[in-house]
Order: structure tokens, then sequence, then C-alpha cells
């Protein structure tokens, strides 16, 4: 663990009266935390209704790609075939924009755990 | 980090007693978080048992992109902001107009403030200034301070910018100094 570098009096002060007034965990809080975890149901209603939802919005995912690529499949490699230079490069930017757009929606969901 | 690796897996293959290993390990961070944003002991330990408790289930998401004490300190702190949130409790005071991310080291310091506080009065008074600061100001002047982590955790804590985390650290630091500057010169 790197160390702030405490440059000044100051500094020392503020983190002697921190230490002297900062409560401590109870003696038996870890047998205790460890007692509730494990005793806990494995999951509650609201996790399985996030479980259902999440496979549910899978499923529905591939069947709508499925059905794209059934319905649509010619087309979309016919304009794939078709696309010139520039076209590339908003396909690639576009790609870009969506990955870190995804990137941030999962590091605000990891926030929500 | 490889310590933290042998740690996860472990608790992921149900090991004996390594979910307790873990809780022993960041109890002290975990309840730091927790008690300086809620301020009540009852609640802390029920705060720090529920984030324990998401920390066990959720441990499987942890894919070891920082440290496990950011991860862990990430979750003590969100469940501490769904209370605060719940009891419509502000986190923090509004930031002064014109206000930026100074470092919070860079108060000038020619007051000798380490003989001052050989005064019993003006430790308590500064014990009773950190009691006033704003939940999310006591927590990062703790984590900062008193646990020593460096500013890079308190922002994967907080999901707070760097220089909104400097601006706090910088605030709280500059009010306690003002406090004990003018009680040590009455």
């Amino acid at each position: 663990m790197r160390s702030p570098e405490f440059r000044s009096d100051t500094d020392r002060l503020i983190a002697r009266a921190l230490r002297e007034e900062q409560e401590e965990p109870p003696e038996d809080f870890v047998a205790q935390t460890a007692a509730f975890v494990l005793r806990a149901p494995a999951d509650t209603l609201g996790d399985r209704l996030e479980s259902w939802l999440q496979r549910a919005v899978l499923v529905a995912l591939i069947g709508t790609v499925g059905a794209t690529l059934l319905s649509m499949g010619g087309r979309i490699l016919d304009g794939l075939a078709s696309i010139d230079g520039a076209g590339w490069i908003y396909a690639v930017a576009t790609c870009m924009v969506l990955s870190l757009a995804c990137q941030h929606v999962m590091k605000w969901l990891e926030k929500r755990i | 980090m490889e310590d933290d690796r042998h740690l996860v897996a472990e608790i992921l293959n149900g090991k004996a007693g390594a979910f307790e290993r873990l809780v022993a390990r960041f109890q002290g961070l975990c309840w730091h978080i927790v008690s300086r944003m809620v301020r009540d002991r009852e609640d802390s330990r029920d705060l720090c048992q529920e984030a324990f408790l998401r920390i066990y289930r959720h441990l499987h998401q942890y894919r070891f992109e920082s440290p496990l004490r950011a991860w862990i300190g990430q979750v003590a702190y969100s469940t501490a902001l769904r209370h605060l949130e719940r009891k419509r409790i502000p986190l923090v005071t509004p930031l002064a107009e014109g206000d930026t991310g100074t470092d919070a080291t860079d108060v000038p310091d020619d007051f000798d403030m380490e003989a001052a506080s050989v005064d019993v009065e003006l430790m308590a008074a500064l014990h009773a200034a950190i009691r006033e600061l704003a939940p999310l100001q006591r927590t990062l002047l703790t984590l900062y301070y008193l646990d020593e982590l460096p500013i890079a955790d308190l922002v994967r804590i907080t999901g707070i910018g760097e220089g909104t985390i400097k601006s706090h650290l910088f605030r709280s630091r500059a009010k306690l100094r003002r406090r004990l500057e003018s009680l040590a010169r009455t």
C-alpha cells in the first residue's frame, strides 16, 4: 500500500486525530459477519428476478439476431461489400463509440453492486 | 495482487475459513468507510454486514482490474451511500465557487501546528471539527490520512473524479487548520 506523502505537521495531526477518534469494528465482527453471510438465503426474490430478466434479455437478443440474419442476412452482406473507404471509417468509428459506451455501462453496473 | 487472487479463488472454491480471512483483512477498511458515512455504530455494523454479503454474492464478478481493497471499498461505499439516500442525508456540502482541485498538501504550513496540538482542548476541537464535516469529506479524509489509500483508490471507491477528491481533501484540511489556528491564537 502506497502511503500519501505527509509533508506537514498538519497532515500528521489530522492523521492522529482521525486515529484517536476512529471507532473500530466489534471484536466478534468477523465471526458475526461470517455467520450472517453464510446463514443468509442463497438469493433473494430480487436476485432471482434479476437473473430471470437477464436470461430473458439474452434469449430476446439471440432471437433478434437470428431473425435479422435470416430475413436480412443477404442484404447486409451485399451492403458490407459495397461500403467504400469513407464508409468503413464511419463503421469503425461507430464500433469504437459503441464499445466505449458498453464499457461505461459495465462500469456503471459494477458500481450498482 | 497475488494474495488477492489466491484468497478470491479459495472463497469461490468454497474453502473453509477463506471468507472469514477476507472479512478479517478488510473489516477495518469497510468499517472506516461506513462508519464515517453514517456515524451510527449499530447502523455501521448492519451496513458492513450487508456490504460483506454483497461482496460474497458478487465476488465472481470481480475481475482483478483494480486492487481487491478498492473493489471492496467501492461496495462498502455504495452500501453506505444508499443508506444516506434513503435517509435523505446530504453526502456533501456544495463546493465553494472558484474552488479547484488543489493538492491536499498545498496549504501553506508556516504555523507550528504540532506544538499547538499538545493542548488537549485543541485536540478535542479537532475531533469536533472532523465530526462536523460532510459525510463524504469525513470519509475521504479517513481513507487518505488514516488508511493511507492513494488518490487512485479513492477515485475507484467513490466513482468521483480525481480533481473533485483533491478539492474535497483541500477544503477539509483547510477547514480543520483554520479551526485549530483560531483556537490556538485565543
